[in-house]
């Protein structure tokens, strides 16, 4: 038989197998629950379909949405506008931007100075800045009278594991710019946030954990179950069908359902008023790598697994991992090897800032890394187990 | 329409059609597409003359769009008033038969089709001239397996003109895309009698069949094949061969040998843990084995050559799907044989039908009783058409009842589908139903080999005993026989003792009358040939087998 023959015989066996697992998760209640009931429930509730959620979203602290130590030390541009004079032999804005120098010196930041506030917000947009201070005119006048003056502090909000760090050292220099010249009830500063779009606003900050946390676990807990509940597929292994063709049948299959699970949260999304700056073919792109990599991680538990309760152990756990590992780890060379983590990097800089997909490519390569080594994981596991108990 | 027995008591459903009731032609066709019909036709030979002829319905499928056209290969018929007779042709006659009238071979008057309710199992399959490729890679893939014999209408090219040529023959090899056919008989279809013709393409030269026009080969226009023996296994379909398994260290089976034919029911029988489903899953492939284990004269291990010639029915009604319907999950399986779904849907159709569950082929299988759900796990595993099927316990927490019905609709399946079985049980019993047994023995393992008949005769007594029946049974008659000379062996049955000895079995009846009178110990009847049956065997085997030390 001729290569082609093998070839076609091959996918007319892996489209058959792809048709039987769409018809078992499509029977399976609890499959599609897991697959589309949850997911667009949950994008309702972030949608404020319900009434909205944790109150007004301008009114919410950074401290609320925060997500955590990081690894990465915040960059933050500085403006001084100050010409006013209040006090002899003493520029207080120099002294200002000297505290600034100091703890850069000290590794606690890093400062980009400018007097264009438009470039600053060309940086805060593209996520090169997590924030930036403005010194006002009259800054130093104001504090000589006593009348209160007040640093504009802009925040990128976006880069939520970046934010608290950054609140946290701006807090950490005015406090003790303070106390240092004894400026106590006068002198204070006010937040702006950026890069927040008008409508949308929950789901729009939400995204970059929300999609692919939910998208990951959707596809990773219903496809833990594919081998090692599918009891017939030792019975279909002594047909012509191989094991990998079984695998890859699996694979497709649970794919396809997620592929439509992205379009229904997308177009939801969309239709509950949220705006991206990136492509949305970006968005839904990067949704369903993260979703491929979900199926393979959960076909490799499944293959794993010796019964079912197991295979869903083995995801709980990993799962649990997986959320500790982006909210505690610092390293990011460890970080790059958890999918949401990638996917929470790739949804920040390419759909919410409108970035290139190019300048976050190597979160993508452990993506496609990831998708592969599991999936070739997963067969290789499968393909030692016996077909007959 | 009719339905009717011949004088050999076979049932024919018949049909009567004129020529204009060709949508009620394939519409009858569509129904019976499991069966292969018969045609009785008479028309319009594309000469002008009267045709008469009997032939088959082709449908087999091919890329060849079969709704539109009715394929027939006309095996013989007469033409014309001297009755003439004409070679193999194959006419095609389209379903819009006004249209297409003047381009056609024959035109029909009156179309008979037969239904001897004979299975088809898809041996014949037929390519356009233009599919030239495709018959030659459908033909590399078979011929190496099977002998395969051809039609082929197409022109042959001489050095100064071009013929038309009907060849039918055997198929000899492939070489360089062109087939080298061994003919049979060759005709020339325009004057099918011309005898200087036919001393011309004599018979037993080998043809050439090329798609290239060149001389002295023919070019195919219409290309039939039939798939016939296969070959180097037209009979042996497994052959078992000092297999030994071991796993873990510890020798699982050994010293296994057993071979079975085509047709035959074989019984892998014997007691739990003695090395059945040991055997079975090296058979398939599933453990690692010493020996030879040869299916069809392929190497078992070589588990995807012999996958497509094989169906396993596997004991846990749970690998199936329980949330499909017994249609879902045949077409499911089925796929992966490479069989289209319609196809698979109307073969399980018929499968159910036979197997008695068609009335529940759309209810989930979870649904079912268990001999329902152990029909559609059957139905599951017949639907490729293999040669031999391998079942695992079949019986296995049936009720006697269903056991037995279970066995009939085995026999429907050996006897009509032509399936040879492979049956794993544990009833003893049940080696009855089996053409050849392979007994298995708990802590010997493989233990004998051979047909019922010829086992129960390696006892002593060669298949038959004295059977004495007790008013009241005392467990002491036993030894007490046992003691008598010339006795082998003594069997309890109920109130009745069955006595193996390789003796005359009238003098030996003797021996025992006297020693029960001596002991006066009443009898009910006493008879010197009562046939044993596999309860009997198994009691004298496993008690005489040799002990084995821990």
């Amino acid at each position: 038989m001729g290569m082609l023959e093998k070839l076609k015989k091959a996918l007319y066996r892996i489209y058959g197998l792809y048709f039987k697992e769409i018809r078992v998760l499509l029977k399976d209640k609890f499959a599609m629950l897991i697959i589309f009931a949850l997911p667009v429930f949950l994008v309702l509730v972030l949608g404020e379909v319900f009434g909205g959620v944790g109150g007004d979203v301008e009114s919410t602290s950074v401290e609320s949405i925060a997500g955590g130590d990081t690894m990465e030390i915040p960059k933050i541009g500085l403006i001084d506008l100050d010409l006013s004079e209040g006090f002899p032999n003493l520029d207080l804005s120099s002294v200002f931007v000297n505290k600034c120098k100091l703890y850069e010196s000290s590794g606690a930041l890093t400062i980009v100075e400018s007097n264009n506030q438009t470039e600053l917000d060309t940086l805060l947009g593209t996520g090169v800045l997590n924030g930036y201070l403005i010194i006002p005119d009259m800054f130093e006048y104001n504090l000589s009278i006593h009348f209160p003056a007040i640093i504009i502090v802009t925040l990128d909000i976006l880069d939520q594991t970046l934010l608290e760090s950054t609140q946290s050292v701006i807090d950490t220099i005015i406090e003790d710019f303070k106390e240092e010249n004894n400026f106590t009830g006068v002198f204070n500063y006010e937040i702006t946030r950026a890069n927040i779009p008008e409508t949308g606003q929950t789901l729009f900050l939400g995204a970059p954990i929300f999609f692919p946390m939910v998208l990951f676990a959707s596809a990773a807990l219903t496809s833990a179950q594919l081998i090692v509940s599918d009891i017939p597929k030792d019975r279909m292994s002594l047909t012509p069908a191989n094991k990998f063709e079984i695998t890859l049948g699996k694979l497709l299959a649970m794919q396809t359902l997620m592929t439509l699970l992205i379009v229904l949260m997308l177009v939801l999304s969309f239709f509950l008023g949220m705006t991206v700056r990136g492509s949305v073919l970006d968005f839904f792109w990067i949704l369903f790598v993260i979703a491929l990599s979900g199926v393979t991680f959960g076909l490799f538990v499944s293959a794993i697994a010796r019964v079912p309760l197991e295979a869903l152990q083995f995801f709980i756990f990993a799962f649990i991992f997986q959320i500790i590992g982006v909210l505690f780890v610092q390293d990011e060379n460890i970080l790059r090897f958890l999918p949401m983590f990638d996917g929470y990097k790739i949804v920040i800089s390419v759909v919410l800032r409108g970035q290139s997909p190019l300048s976050v490519s190597i979160y993508y390569i452990y993506l496609y890394v990831e998708f592969f080594l599991l999936f070739v994981g997963a067969y290789l596991i499968y393909n030692r187990k016996r077909a007959l108990l | 329409m009719s339905i009717r027995r011949d004088g050999m008591e076979t049932l024919i459903e018949e049909a009567i059609f004129s020529a204009n009731q060709m949508e009620e032609i394939f519409l009858w066709l569509q129904d019976r597409q499991n069966y292969i019909i018969d045609v009785e036709i008479t028309g319009q030979w594309y000469t002008g003359e009267y045709l008469k002829a009997m032939g088959s319905v082709l449908k087999k499928y091919t890329s060849e769009n079969f709704k539109s056209s009715l394929y027939i290969v006309l095996e013989e018929g007469e033409l014309g008033k001297e009755n003439l007779l004409i070679g193999r042709h194959i006419v095609r006659i389209p379903r819009n038969l006004k249209k297409h009238k003047e381009k056609l071979a024959l035109i029909p008057n009156i179309i008979v089709l037969k239904n001897r309710f004979k299975v088809d199992r898809q041996e014949q399959i037929f390519y356009r001239g233009k599919e030239y490729h495709k018959a030659v890679e459908w033909l590399e893939n078979f011929l190496p397996r099977y002998q395969i014999t051809c039609l082929i209408e197409g022109i042959l090219f001489t050095e100064d003109k071009a013929e038309k040529i009907n060849v039918s023959g055997s198929i000899k090899k492939i070489q360089n895309r062109e087939l080298f056919i061994e003919v049979i008989d060759a005709f020339d279809p325009v004057d099918p009698l011309n005898e200087e013709y036919k001393e011309y393409i004599s018979v037993d030269w080998i043809f050439q069949v090329s798609n290239k026009s060149d001389v002295g080969k023919v070019t195919p226009q219409k290309i039939l094949f039939q798939i016939g023996e296969e070959l180097a296994l037209t009979r042996r379909v497994l052959d078992v061969k000092d297999v030994k398994v071991v796993l873990g260290g510890r020798t699982i089976i050994h010293d296994v040998n057993f071979k079975l034919n085509r047709g035959e029911i074989l019984g892998i029988i014997g007691e739990s843990g003695a090395g059945k489903s040991t055997t079975l899953k090296a058979i398939l492939g599933e453990f690692d084995y010493d020996g030879k284990i040869e299916l069809f004269g392929h190497n078992a291990r070589d588990t995807k050559t012999i996958a497509p010639f094989i169906g396993y029915i596997p004991q846990e009604l749970s690998r199936m799907y329980g949330n499909f319907n017994a249609l879902e999950n045949i077409v499911s399986f089925g796929r992966q044989y490479g069989i289209p779904e319609d196809i698979l849907i109307q073969r399980g159709k018929k499968i159910l039908e036979d197997l008695g569950i068609a009335h529940v082929a759309n209810q989930p299988v979870d649904s079912l009783s268990g001999g329902q759900k152990r029909r559609v796990s059957i139905a599951i595993s017949m639907v490729h058409n293999p040669h031999v099927i391998f079942l695992d316990e079949p019986t296995s927490g049936l009720d006697p009842q269903a056991r037995y019905e279970l066995w009939s609709y085995l026999d429907i399946i050996n006897k009509e589908y032509e399936i040879t079985l492979v049956v794993i049980s544990h009833y003893l019993d049940e080696i009855e139903y089996c053409d050849k047994a392979a007994i298995f023995l708990k802590d010997i393992g493989f233990y004998d080999f051979g047909s019922p008949k010829e086992l129960k005769r390696k006892l002593p007594g060669e298949g038959y005993a004295i059977e004495v029946e007790f008013k009241t049974i005392s467990l002491d008659f036993v030894e007490m026989l046992e003691e008598i000379e010339d006795v082998e062996f003594v069997i309890q049955r109920g109130e009745r003792l069955r006595v193996l000895s390789k003796v005359s079995r009238e003098k030996l009846l003797n021996k025992i009358l006297q020693k029960l009178e001596a002991s006066y110990i009443l009898i009910d009847s006493a008879d010197t040939k009562v046939a044993i049956d596999m309860i009997d065997y198994f009691t004298y085997v496993s008690t005489t087998k040799p002990q084995v030390s821990e």
